[in-house]
C-alpha cells in the first residue's frame, strides 16, 4: 500500500513538472515571422532642447488622458555656470523591448509583442487590471489609463500614424528632428544609418530586456561615482 | 407717498447712474504714473502705453528706466534700446535691462528655460510688457513647444 | 518620502494581505495533514485543531482572491484570469495552482469531515453519500495531491514578487523559500490559535506536535532572513542599497527588527521552548504565541512587498 503511494506521488510530480516545462518552453521561443520588422527609435540627445513637443503631440494624437503620460522628456541640470548652462533631456517611454518582461508576467496574455512589427502592445479587452505588467517594467513607463482601466503605453504610434503610413506623432512633431524612427532590418533605413555614424547607448541592458530605443548621449553634466 | 416717490425716483436714479459710469470714468481720468510720461507718449501715443505687471503705479517706472534715455531721440542717435530679434542692440544689452531688477536665480526657479537662453536672447522674444497680461503666463503646454520650434526648427 | 507613498510603488497593502492569506490557508491545511497522518488518525474531525485548520483553509484563501478581485482596476473582468492563461506569467500558473487547490482542498475536507457530513444528512442524499464514499476511497492519492499543492501555493506567492526584474530586492531566488516556511508558521499558528479557541486541549497532543515542529520553522526562517539580507548585501549596487535601505532606516527598519525580528519571530521562539521546559502549557501561553506569530508573518509581508518596492533596479 505504501509503495504504490509513494508510486503515485513520484509520477505525479513527474506528469506537473514536464507539461508546465512544455508549455513554459513552448511560449517562451518566439514565432520567427520572416517578414517581420523590427521597428525602432533613437532619441538624439545632443538635438533635444526638452521643449516637450513630441509630448505634446503624443497626448493629442494618441488621446492619453491627463495626469498620465505615455512619453516624457526628463530634464537634469542646470549644469554649467551662468551664461553658459545647460541641461540634460532623456526621453522616458516604453522602450520596446525584445525580451519583454511585461509580456512575460501578464496572467490572460493581454501584453504581447507584435510579431509583424516587434512593437510591444497592450489589448485593452484582455486585461484585468492586475498591474503585474506595471511592476514588472524595470523602466516604469507602464500605467493604467483612467479611462479604459487597463494597462497602457508609448507603442509607437501603432494604432495612430502608423496604420496611415506616417511617423509616429513624436517623430514628425520634433522641430530639431531628434528622433529618428524605422526598421532595424532595413539596412537603408534613417534608423540604422544614424545608428551606425554616432556612439549610441541603451538604458538598462544590463537586466537583459534588449530595448529598441537608443539615444545618442549629450555630453554630461557632472562627473558621479 | 406721492410726493416722496416724485422726488425720490430721479434722486435714486441718477446716484445710480453715476455709480454703474464711475469705473468708467475713473479708468479715462486716473492714468497710470508711467503712461503720463510726457517725453514719450507724445509721439508713442500707440504703441507706447503700458497695461501690465510693470505699469503698476508702485514699481514707480518710467519708460527710461527700461528703454533708455532719450537724449537726443528722434532726430539724432541715441542709446534708446528697443527689444526685439530685429533691434540692433546685442541680446546682452537688451537682458541687461530687465536684469536691473530680475535676478537670475530667481528666474531659474521661475523657469528653467532661463538659464539655457540667459543672455544670448532677448527677453522680449517670448514676454511681452506692454499688453496688460503677458501671453506666456499662462501659455498652454501645446503652445509653449510651438514657442520653442518658432527658433528651433531644423532644415 | 512616506513608508506608504513612494515612486515606483505599485502594489499595495491588499496584495500584501492577500500573499498573507494564502500562506495562512496553506500553512494551515499542511498541519491539518499533518496531525491527521501523524497523529490523530480516523478521528481527527473531533479535534478543536483540525476544525480550526479546516476552517481557516478555504476562508482565508476565499477572502484573499476576495481581496485580489477588488485590488484589480478592472474588478468585473476577473473571469478573464481564470480563461485566459499565460505559462510564462507567475501569476497565471498561481491562478491555475490556486483553483486546482481548492478542489482538492474541498475533496479532503470531505474526506475528514465524513462522518459528521453524513450524521447531519441523515441519509436524505443518497448522491451525497455516494459522493463521499467514493471521495474517501481516495483519500490517500487526495492527500499527497494537496499536500504538493499546498506546498506549491506557499512557495508561489514568493515567485509572484521574486518574478519582478524591476526590484533587485525581490527579484531574489530566497523569496520563495523565506515565503513558504513563513507561509508554514502562520498556518501553524493560525491552526492554534484557532483551535485553543475552539475550545481544544491547550496541553493536548497536537499543540506538543504543532510546537515541536514551530521551533524548527522559526530557526529556519531566521536562517533564510539572514541569508536572504546578507546576500543582498553582498550582492552590491542596487541591492546592496535596497537591502540597508529596508531594514537600517525609517518607519520599515522598525517594522523590520521590532515586529518580525523580536515580537514575530524571538519571542514565539522563547516561549516555544519555555513552554517545552516547563510542564503545562495554558490557554494564554498558546493563544499568546500564535497571535505574536501571525503578526511576525504579516508584517513580514508588508514588510517585504513595501520595501522591495522601494529600489529600482
Amino acid at each position: 500500500m505504501k509503495n504504490s503511494r509513494r508510486l503515485f506521488l513520484k509520477s505525479a510530480c513527474a506528469v506537473v513538472v514536464g507539461a508546465s516545462g512544455y508549455t513554459i518552453a513552448k511560449s517562451s521561443t518566439e514565432t520567427a515571422v520572416i517578414d517581420g520588422k523590427k521597428y525602432a527609435l533613437v532619441h538624439d540627445e545632443t538635438k533635444c532642447i526638452g521643449c516637450d513637443a513630441c509630448s505634446v503631440a503624443c497626448r493629442e494624437v494618441n488621446l492619453v488622458p491627463e495626469g498620465v503620460s505615455r512619453l516624457k522628456i526628463e530634464r537634469e541640470g542646470p549644469y554649467g555656470e551662468y551664461p553658459d548652462q545647460y541641461f540634460r533631456f532623456t526621453r522616458k517611454s516604453c522602450q520596446q523591448c525584445e525580451d519583454t518582461p511585461c509580456v512575460k508576467v501578464c496572467p490572460t496574455g493581454a501584453a504581447y509583442k507584435d510579431p509583424e512589427t516587434g512593437i510591444v502592445s497592450v489589448d485593452a479587452w484582455k486585461c484585468v487590471g492586475c498591474q503585474y505588467c506595471i511592476a514588472a517594467c524595470p523602466y516604469q513607463v507602464r500605467f493604467i489609463n483612467p479611462v479604459t482601466h487597463a494597462a497602457d503605453k508609448c507603442d509607437f504610434c501603432k494604432e495612430t500614424r502608423l496604420k496611415e503610413g506616417r511617423q509616429p506623432a513624436c517623430v514628425s512633431a520634433c522641430p530639431t528632428k531628434a528622433l529618428t524612427f524605422g526598421d532595424l532590418k532595413d539596412p537603408e533605413s534613417n534608423i540604422v544609418k544614424v545608428l551606425k555614424s554616432a556612439p549610441n547607448y541603451r538604458s538598462k541592458t544590463e537586466l537583459g530586456t534588449r530595448p529598441k530605443v537608443f539615444r545618442i548621449a549629450s555630453r554630461e553634466g557632472e562627473v558621479t561615482l | 407717498m406721492s410726493r416722496i416717490a416724485g422726488f425720490s425716483a430721479p434722486l435714486l436714479a441718477s446716484i445710480l447712474m453715476l455709480g454703474a459710469f464711475s469705473p468708467a470714468v475713473t479708468a479715462a481720468t486716473v492714468e497710470l504714473k508711467i503712461n503720463q510720461n510726457k517725453q514719450c507718449i507724445m509721439c508713442h501715443k500707440r504703441n507706447g502705453k503700458m497695461f501690465g505687471l510693470h505699469a503698476n503705479d508702485a514699481l514707480d517706472l518710467t519708460c527710461q528706466n527700461c528703454h533708455g534715455e532719450k537724449a537726443g531721440h528722434p532726430r539724432k542717435a541715441s542709446d534708446l534700446i528697443g527689444f526685439s530679434a530685429t533691434f540692433v542692440a546685442e541680446p546682452d544689452v537688451q537682458t541687461a535691462a530687465c536684469l536691473q531688477c530680475h535676478d537670475v536665480e530667481t528666474l531659474s526657479q521661475a523657469d528653467w528655460t532661463h538659464d539655457v537662453h540667459s543672455n544670448k536672447v532677448n527677453c522680449a522674444s517670448c514676454h511681452q510688457l506692454h499688453p496688460e497680461t503677458d501671453p506666456i503666463i499662462g501659455v498652454t503646454a501645446s503652445e509653449r513647444s510651438e514657442m520653442c520650434s518658432d527658433c528651433h526648427s531644423a532644415k | 518620502m512616506s513608508p506608504f507613498h513612494f515612486d515606483g510603488l505599485v502594489w499595495h497593502w491588499p496584495i500584501a494581505i492577500y500573499l498573507f492569506l494564502a500562506g495562512v490557508s496553506a500553512g494551515a491545511i499542511t498541519f491539518a495533514i499533518l496531525l491527521k497522518h501523524f497523529k490523530l488518525g480516523k478521528n481527527a474531525h473531533k479535534s478543536g485543531f483540525i476544525q480550526a485548520a479546516c476552517l481557516i483553509a478555504p476562508l482565508s484563501v476565499f477572502a484573499g482572491l476576495g481581496i485580489l478581485v477588488l485590488d484589480l482596476t478592472k474588478p468585473f473582468d476577473f473571469w478573464k484570469i481564470l480563461v485566459f492563461y499565460n505559462a510564462t506569467s507567475v501569476m497565471s500558473v498561481g491562478v491555475a495552482v490556486l483553483m486546482i487547490y481548492q478542489v482538492a482542498l474541498f475533496a479532503w475536507l470531505a474526506c475528514v469531515f465524513k462522518e459528521p457530513v453524513l450524521n447531519w444528512c441523515n441519509g436524505r442524499w443518497p448522491l451525497v453519500t455516494r459522493l463521499l464514499n467514493a471521495l474517501a476511497k481516495h483519500e490517500p492519492s487526495i492527500t499527497g495531491f494537496l499536500t504538493i499543492l499546498a506546498l506549491s501555493l506557499g512557495a508561489y506567492t514568493g515567485f509572484l514578487l521574486s518574478a519582478l526584474t524591476t526590484y533587485p530586492m525581490l527579484n531574489n531566488p530566497v523569496l520563495p523559500l523565506l515565503f513558504l516556511i513563513s507561509g508554514l508558521s502562520s498556518g501553524a499558528a493560525g491552526t492554534l490559535l484557532g483551535g485553543v479557541l475552539l475550545k481544544g486541549n491547550p496541553d493536548g497532543k497536537e499543540v506538543h506536535f504543532i510546537h515541536n515542529i514551530e521551533i524548527p520553522i522559526i530557526l529556519v526562517e531566521l536562517v533564510l532572513l539572514f541569508t536572504f539580507f546578507i546576500g543582498l548585501i553582498i550582492s552590491g549596487g542596487q541591492s546592496k542599497i535596497a537591502a540597508l535601505t529596508a531594514i537600517g532606516e525609517g518607519f520599515w527598519g522598525w517594522v523590520f527588527w521590532g515586529g518580525i525580528i523580536i515580537v514575530g519571530l524571538s519571542l514565539p521562539l522563547a516561549f516555544n521552548l519555555f513552554m517545552k521546559a516547563s510542564s503545562k502549557r495554558k490557554f494564554s501561553y498558546v493563544a499568546i504565541t500564535a497571535s505574536c506569530s501571525l503578526l511576525g508573518v504579516f508584517l513580514l509581508r508588508n514588510f517585504i512587498l513595501y520595501t522591495g518596492q522601494m529600489t529600482v533596479a
